[in-house]
């Protein structure tokens, strides 16, 4: 009688502990699966929003203290500036203005519905060939070279 | 009666990798094809924007004031003038010009009138997809 419950018991036992492992083993799997389809997502995602940003240089007027980069955003995707590099010398946000035309304000953004802007850096440019590297939040870099002395 | 359970177990286990591996493989493919599909949006974006081709004849008259800009499209695909820009370099003022968006088929040409006052002034043409093109205009002269 004792053997006899004991073996039911011993039975229970072994089935308790093969679910619960089974269920911290599915948890763990589904949280692993997760992770893994949300890291790939946010990749492909990724990649693809860098693709849709798109930003043309149309014209530019510059003295020896600043340059005025007139842009055009032809793609499909707000446009945020990040970092500027002049030269190889990144700028201080508080040396560039992304702007409208009419000079409102852009807070470093280039939106679809106003495609159109100056980027308006104070830098002391001497005579000769420079670079301008304008890195976007997404990680594009589009870059633009100018001769002071003459409109580009 | 083990036998049985550790069967169930090892069935519910199979079916539950089976379903993880199908979803990843799906969600994967769904998102190569979205992405795919985005390269070549963009690169036929690319394309187009390279065939875009304009001749842009423009007449200045200084004594009314008055600038006649014909655009004909020559290239292989519709243009869209989206704005056109005018630094007047003497003011060093940069404006857009009152005029409204237009869209040029292939073989097509379309004239704008704008009224400006100045002599020296650089004025571009704003396509759609970011090509620009500059006529300039020294002393009241457009130079070729």
């Amino acid at each position: 009688m004792r053997k006899g419950v004991s073996q039911i018991v011993a039975a229970i036992i072994l089935i308790v502990i093969a679910v619960s492992a089974l269920i911290m083993y599915i948890t763990n799997f589904v949280m692993y699966f997760e992770k893994s389809r949300g890291a790939l997502v946010e990749l492909f995602s990724q990649r693809k929003e860098m693709l849709l940003e798109r930003l043309a240089f149309i014209y530019s007027y510059s003295s020896d203290s600043y340059i005025d980069i007139v842009v055009y955003n032809y793609g499909e995707r707000a446009i945020t500036i990040n970092t500027i590099i002049v030269d190889g010398n990144p700028i201080d946000r508080d040396y560039y203005r992304v702007v409208t035309i009419e000079g409102t304000d852009l807070d470093y953004t280039i939106p679809l519905d106003n495609r159109l802007a100056i980027i308006s850096i104070t830098y002391p440019f001497p005579e000769g060939l420079h670079t301008i590297t304008i890195f976007t939040e997404l990680g594009n870099a589009f870059i633009y070279e100018f001769v002071v002395g003459g409109q580009v | 009666m083990k036998r049985g359970i550790s069967n169930i177990i090892g069935a519910l286990l199979f079916i539950i990798a089976i379903v993880a591996i199908i979803s990843i493989t799906m969600v994967a493919f769904y998102q190569l094809g979205t992405y795919a599909d985005t390269i070549h949006y963009m690169e036929s974006l690319e394309r187009d924007r390279l065939f875009e081709k304009l001749i842009v004849d423009a007449n200045y008259n200084i004594t009314e004031g008055t600038l006649t800009i014909k655009i004909t499209n020559s290239g292989s695909v519709v243009i869209h003038i989206v704005t056109i820009l005018i630094h007047d370099l003497d003011s060093e003022v940069l404006y857009e010009a009152p005029v409204s968006e237009r869209v040029i088929a292939p073989g097509q040409s379309t004239t704008y009138q704008i009224a400006i006052g100045a002599e020296n002034i650089n004025i571009i043409l704003v396509t759609s997809r970011g090509n620009s093109y500059m006529i300039i205009i020294r002393d009241g002269v457009v130079q070729s």
